[in-house]
C-alpha cells in the first residue's frame, strides 16, 4: 500500500475534529486541495465517540502517554531537521494533545456473576494509580497545571464524600404494579430473531442471577414486592410499568463492547441551530442519522419532573396549575420575540435573570422550569442572557420533535466524520495516525512553507489549519486563560425516571450551593445506540473550576442511589451506577486566539475544541469565520451535487442532469416542507414518536412557519388552538422558506454545475483506484 | 411518490486499487474503465433493478479514496445493508488485509448486515496469485458469500450485486411481514438494520 502522500496542497489541516473538519469539507467543496491529518488512530479528536474497547484504549492513552519523548521545554529550542533548505526554520510540534486530565476511573460492579468477592476495592486502587500516574504527568505539563490549580477554594467538598446523604429525601410510599413479565413478552415479540436468540441466551442465566440475588438480599429493608420504599422515591403521577433492572457485571459490559458508543463530548443539534442548517445546506445530512431529544427533565425539590415545554406539554402537565399554565403561555411566547416588547424588560437587561423572573410574577415553580431547564442558565446569568437562551430553544422547538434537540445516532463523534467524507469525495485526502512532526518556517515572511510529518515526509501547504493542541510550544503564551470543562461518563441499571418507551433525556441540574454553573445531563439507552439494552449511559457536563468529580460528584449524589453501595437497590427509583470516569477537558472556545498563541505564522489559523456548550454553534461559527479568511469571497459549503442526478454521459467524464439536483429529489419525495432525508429517518427512527413526528411534519407543510410550540400528539387537540400560544408569527414565514433551502431551485441550479466541473478529469491523478 | 418498494445501501471496501470503483461503474453503468477520478464529487451511485416484480433501488457507496491511508470514517458503514469486500486475485497482499477488514465490519457495521467476498480481476490469469479456493475457504470461515469477478470482463459483476439485491429484498419482505402483525413500533427494535429501508407505499407508519 502507497505509504507516501502526496506534496503538494493548498491546505493542510491538522486534528480532525469538528471546526477543522467542517473547514476542511469547506476547502474541498470549493476546489482546494486538502490534505488532512490526525495523530490518533480515531477520528474526531476530543469530540469522539467510542466503542467499550476504544474507550478503555482512550482512557489507557490518557494515564499512559505514547510518547514520552515529548518534553516540552526541548520544543522550545530550534529544530534540527534535514528537510530544511536554505532560509527556513522549522518548529517541533506537539505529539499529544494533553487536553484531558484528572482522570478518574471507578468500578461499582462485580467483574462476573460468580459470588466472587467485590472489585470494588481493587478498581479504587487501579484508579489511584491511575490519578497518580495523570499527576505525574501534570507537573511536566503547564497548561494542565494551571486548570489543576485555579480556584480549588469554593469547591464544596465536602459534598462529594460519597455517603447516602444524597438528595433531599422525600420519603414517600408507592406501589409497584407488578407486571413485568407482560412487558417482558412484549419486548421479545418485537425483537428481531437473532436478538431474540441472544436474549434467551442471556436470559437463563441472569434469572438465576436474580433469584441468587433476591435470596441474598432477604435482610435488606425491603424485599421485593411489598411496593413499600423507604427513601429517596419520587412521587409519581401514575407508576410506570416496573421492569427488575439487570443485574450487570463487567463481564457483561465487556462482551457487549461493540454496542457502546461513548461521547467524550455529548453534544445536541438545536433544531433551528447552524449545524442543521448546515447540514441542509450542504446536503451533508445524507451522511448521519438523528434521533429526537424525546424529553427534558428537571429536577424540582429533589424530584425529577418533565418539563412542559411544548404546548401538549403544557397542558398535559400535572405540575401546572391551570393558572400557571395560562401565565407559562404567556410568558414563553413574550420570550419567543422579546426583542419586539422591549418595554417589558427595560433597565432588567444587565440585572440577574432570575430576579427579573421574579418580577414578571411567575410563580416559583415556572420561575424554576423557566431558568434551569428552558434557558438552563448559570446562577449569574443577566435578564438579556436569559431571555436570549429561552428563545434560542423555543425557537428550536417543535421542528424535529417534542424538544427543541437531536440527537446524533451512534454519538456526536459521527458528525465531525460526515463533514471528513464530503471532503474526501471532493478529493481531500486523509491519513489517520499521522502529523506534522514540523513545521516548516520561511525565515523572511515568516509564513509557514507546510511539514515534515510523522513519517519524514516534507509536504507543502498554503495555508496550515490546525486544532489548538498541535501549535508549537514556541507560539503559546505560557499564561493560557484556557477554562475547563468538567465531564463524568456514568453506566447505570436503569433510566433516571422510568417510562414506558424508551427516551433520550436532558436534564439541567441547578448549581450547587456556591457554584455558578448547573450540570448538564444526558441520558442515553439501546434506542439512541449508546449502550446494550437494559442499560443506560449518563453524561454529566459543567463548567469546571475544580477536578471533574469534586464539580460532578453533587449532582451524582442527587440522580444516582449512593455509588459506593455494592448492590443496587431494587426498589430505589433511582439509577444504580455501574461504572464511571470522569475528567476534565480543556476549553478555550471562550479565549480569543490572540491570548493564547503568539508569533503564530500568519498562514496558520486555529481552532478550538469542543468547549462546555450543549450545541455546535461554537465550532459551525469559527470554521465559517476562518473559511472567509482563507477563501474570501468563496460560498461556504455550497450543496454537494445529488448522485442520482447525475447523468453519466460517456466514460470520460459525466453530466449533470439538466435538472438542478435537489428540486426534482423534493418532488419525487412528495414532501417538501423540511429536511426531508432526515424527516424520513426521523419518521423510521424515533419510533414511540414516529407518528408525532410524522404528523408534525404534515402539519408543518400545511402552515407553513409552525415552529414554537409542537403540534404534538392527539392529546392537544381537545384543549389547544384557543389559548394563544406562539404561532408561527410573521415572523416564522422567512424561517420556513429557510429550511427550505436545500431544494430550492435557482440557487441549487449553478451548483450543479460546479459540481460538473469539479468532475471533470483534469484535477484528479490523486483518485485512480486502478 | 417513488417508483421503487426498496432502497438499500451498499458499501465497498477493500485495499485501494482492486477495482471497487470499477466493479461499481461496471454495474451501474456498464463501463470500463470508469474515467479516471472521475469519483470526485460523487458520493455513490444508484441502480434501480427489478427483483420478482418489485423495484428495489441499489445505493452503491465508495470509499471516496480513504482506504488509501487507511481512514474510512466509521459513519460510512453505519447504515449499510450490505457489504462487498473486494481484493485483487493478482495481488497476494491485498488478501492478506482481508482479516484487517472484517475487523473494521466488526466494530462499525450493523451486525445484521450481509458481507459478500469478490476477488476482483479473475482476468489477469497470469498473474493470479490467490487461487479460487484461498478465497472460498476465506469466505467461508467468516460466513460471507463468496464470488470471483471481473470487472473488465463484465463476469459475474451483475450476479455479485443481482444476488445481494435479492438477498436484501428476501429479508426486508419477512421485516414487513413481521411488522404488520404488530404495529407496535418501539425505538429498540427499530433501531439498526431497519433505520434505512424506505417502504415505498407506506411512509410514515413507521
Amino acid at each position: 500500500m502507497a505509504d507516501e502522500l502526496p506534496t503538494e496542497f493548498d491546505a493542510i489541516v491538522l486534528g480532525t475534529g469538528m471546526a477543522e473538519s467542517i473547514l476542511a469539507a469547506a476547502l474541498a467543496r470549493c476546489g482546494q486541495k486538502v490534505l488532512h491529518l490526525d495523530r490518533n488512530d480515531y477520528y474526531s479528536g476530543d469530540w469522539a465517540t467510542f466503542n467499550w474497547d476504544g474507550l478503555q484504549r482512550w482512557i489507557t492513552r490518557q494515564t499512559h502517554p505514547v510518547v514520552q519523548a515529548m518534553n516540552e521545554a526541548e520544543g522550545t529550542k530550534p529544530v534540527e531537521c534535514s528537510k530544511l533548505e536554505e532560509g527556513e526554520t522549522a518548529m517541533s510540534v506537539p505529539q499529544q494533545a494533553n487536553t484531558i486530565s484528572n482522570l478518574e476511573m471507578f468500578t461499582y460492579v462485580r467483574e462476573k456473576a460468580e459470588e466472587l468477592p467485590p472489585v470494588e476495592k481493587e478498581s479504587q486502587e487501579q484508579s489511584e494509580t491511575v490519578t497518580d500516574k495523570e499527576e505525574e504527568q501534570t507537573t511536566t505539563e503547564e497548561t494542565q497545571q494551571q486548570i489543576h490549580t485555579t480556584e480549588d477554594s469554593e469547591q464544596p467538598k465536602d459534598v462529594g464524600e460519597q455517603s447516602g446523604e444524597a438528595a433531599a429525601g422525600s420519603v414517600t410510599e408507592e406501589t409497584v404494579s407488578d407486571d413485568k413479565s407482560d412487558d417482558r413478552c412484549e419486548e421479545e415479540k418485537q425483537d428481531s430473531p437473532e436478538e431474540k436468540e441472544q436474549e434467551k441466551k442471556q436470559d437463563s442465566p441472569e434469572a438465576d442471577k436474580k433469584d441468587r440475588q433476591e435470596e441474598e438480599k432477604h435482610d435488606s429493608p425491603a424485599p421485593g414486592g411489598s411496593g413499600v420504599q423507604q427513601e429517596e422515591v419520587q412521587v409519581k403521577a401514575d407508576p410506570p410499568k416496573k421492569v427488575e433492572p439487570k443485574k450487570w457485571t463487567m463481564d457483561d459490559i465487556h462482551k457487549e463492547w461493540r454496542r457502546f458508543n461513548i461521547d467524550l463530548s455529548p453534544k445536541m443539534l438545536f433544531g433551528r441551530g447552524s449545524l442543521v442548517e448546515l447540514l441542509i445546506t450542504s446536503n451533508i445530512s445524507r451522511y448521519c442519522e438523528f434521533k429526537a431529544v424525546s424529553r427534558i427533565l428537571t429536577l424540582l425539590n429533589g424530584k425529577l419532573e418533565q418539563v412542559p415545554c411544548s404546548r401538549a406539554d403544557v397542558f398535559s402537565s400535572k405540575f401546572v396549575t391551570v393558572l400557571e399554565k395560562r401565565m407559562l403561555m404567556k410568558f414563553l411566547t413574550f420570550c419567543v420575540e422579546y426583542e419586539q416588547h422591549s418595554e417589558d424588560y427595560q433597565g432588567w437587561e444587565e440585572k440577574p435573570f432570575s430576579e427579573y423572573l421574579q418580577s414578571r410574577q411567575l410563580t416559583p415553580n415556572l420561575q424554576h422550569f423557566i431558568f434551569h431547564a428552558i434557558a438552563m442558565a448559570t446562577r449569574d446569568a443577566t435578564t438579556l442572557e436569559g431571555l436570549k437562551s429561552t428563545q434560542r430553544f423555543l425557537r428550536s422547538l417543535g421542528r424535529y420533535g417534542n424538544t427543541p434537540f437531536l440527537w446524533p445516532l451512534y454519538g456526536p463523534g459521527e458528525l465531525p466524520q460526515c463533514f471528513c467524507r464530503m471532503c474526501a469525495v471532493f478529493a481531500g485526502i486523509y491519513c489517520l495516525r499521522r502529523a506534522a512532526r514540523e513545521l516548516i518556517i520561511d525565515k523572511d515572511s515568516n509564513k509557514c512553507k507546510g511539514i515534515v510529518c510523522t513519517e519524514g515526509q516534507r509536504i507543502s501547504c498554503r495555508w496550515m489549519v490546525m486544532q489548538g493542541t498541535y501549535v508549537p510550544q514556541v507560539c503559546r503564551k505560557p499564561e493560557s486563560p484556557a477554562g475547563s470543562v468538567s465531564r463524568g461518563i456514568f453506566f447505570t441499571d436503569r433510566s433516571m425516571k422510568a417510562s414506558e418507551n424508551e427516551q433520550i433525556t436532558l436534564l439541567s441540574v441547578p448549581p450547587a450551593e456556591g457554584s455558578n454553573f448547573p450540570v448538564r445531563a444526558v441520558e442515553l439507552g439501546n434506542g439512541a445506540s449508546a449502550c446494550p439494552k437494559g442499560m443506560f449511559v449518563v453524561h454529566l457536563t459543567s463548567q469546571g473550576t475544580g477536578s471533574a468529580q469534586a464539580e460532578l460528584q453533587p449532582a451524582a449524589e442527587q440522580l444516582f442511589q449512593p455509588l459506593d453501595k455494592e448492590d443496587a437497590d431494587t426498589e430505589s427509583e433511582k439509577p444504580k451506577v455501574l461504572w464511571c470516569v470522569y475528567f476534565n477537558q480543556l476549553d478555550t472556545t471562550d479565549c480569543d486566539p490572540g491570548t493564547l498563541y503568539t508569533g503564530l505564522p500568519e498562514n496558520i489559523v486555529v481552532t478550538s475544541g469542543p468547549g462546555v456548550d450543549l450545541g455546535y454553534e461554537h465550532a459551525v461559527q469559527q470554521a465559517r469565520r476562518l473559511f472567509e479568511q482563507m477563501c474570501p469571497g468563496e460560498e461556504f459549503l455550497p450543496a454537494a451535487p445529488n448522485p442520482e442526478d447525475i447523468i453519466y454521459e460517456d466514460d470520460d467524464g459525466y453530466k449533470s442532469g439538466e435538472a438542478p439536483s435537489s428540486s426534482d429529489n423534493s418532488e419525487e419525495n412528495g414532501n417538501d416542507s423540511e429536511w426531508k432525508p432526515d424527516q424520513e429517518k426521523l419518521d423510521e427512527g424515533v419510533a414511540g414518536a414516529g407518528s408525532e413526528v410524522s404528523q408534525e411534519a404534515a402539519g408543518g407543510e400545511a402552515e407553513g412557519g409552525d415552529k414554537g410550540l409542537p403540534q404534538g400528539g392527539g392529546e392537544d387537540a381537545p384543549q389547544g388552538g384557543d389559548e394563544g400560544l406562539p404561532q408561527g408569527g410573521g415572523e416564522d414565514a422567512p424561517q420556513g422558506g429557510h429550511e427550505g433551502l436545500p431544494q430550492g431551485g435557482g440557487e441549487d441550479a449553478p451548483q450543479g454545475g460546479e459540481g460538473d466541473t469539479q468532475a471533470t478529469p483534469k484535477d484528479t491523478e490523486e483518485q485512480a483506484e486502478t | 411518490m417513488e417508483d421503487y418498494k426498496f432502497l438499500f445501501k451498499i458499501v465497498l471496501i477493500g485495499n485501494a486499487g482492486v477495482g471497487k470503483t470499477c466493479l461499481v461503474r461496471r454495474f451501474t453503468q456498464g463501463l470500463f474503465p470508469p474515467g479516471q477520478g472521475a469519483t470526485i464529487g460523487v458520493d455513490f451511485m444508484i441502480k434501480t433493478v427489478d427483483v420478482d416484480g418489485d423495484k428495489v433501488k441499489l445505493q452503491i457507496w465508495d470509499t471516496a479514496g480513504q482506504e488509501r491511508f487507511r481512514s474510512i470514517t466509521q459513519s460510512y458503514y453505519r447504515s449499510a445493508h450490505a457489504l462487498i469486500l473486494v481484493y485483487d486475485v493478482t495481488s497476494r497482499e491485498t488478501f492478506d488485509c482481508l482479516p484487517e477488514w472484517l475487523k473494521e465490519i466488526e466494530q462499525y457495521a450493523n451486525q445484521q448486515v450481509i458481507t459478500v467476498l469478490v476477488g476482483n480481476k479473475i482476468d489477469l490469469t497470469s498473474q493470479r496469485e490467490v487461487p479460487p479456493e484461498t478465497g472460498l475457504q476465506f469466505a467461508q470461515a467468516n460466513n460471507m458469500a463468496f464470488l470471483e469477478a471481473s470487472a473488465k470482463e463484465a463476469e459475474n459483476v451483475e450476479t455479485v450485486f443481482m444476488d445481494l439485491a435479492r438477498e436484501l429484498t428476501k429479508n426486508a419482505r419477512k421485516y414487513l411481514l413481521r411488522n404488520t402483525q404488530e404495529v407496535d413500533p418501539n425505538i429498540t427494535e427499530i433501531t439498526g438494520e431497519t433505520t434505512n429501508i424506505s417502504y415505498g407505499g407506506c411512509c410514515g407508519s413507521g
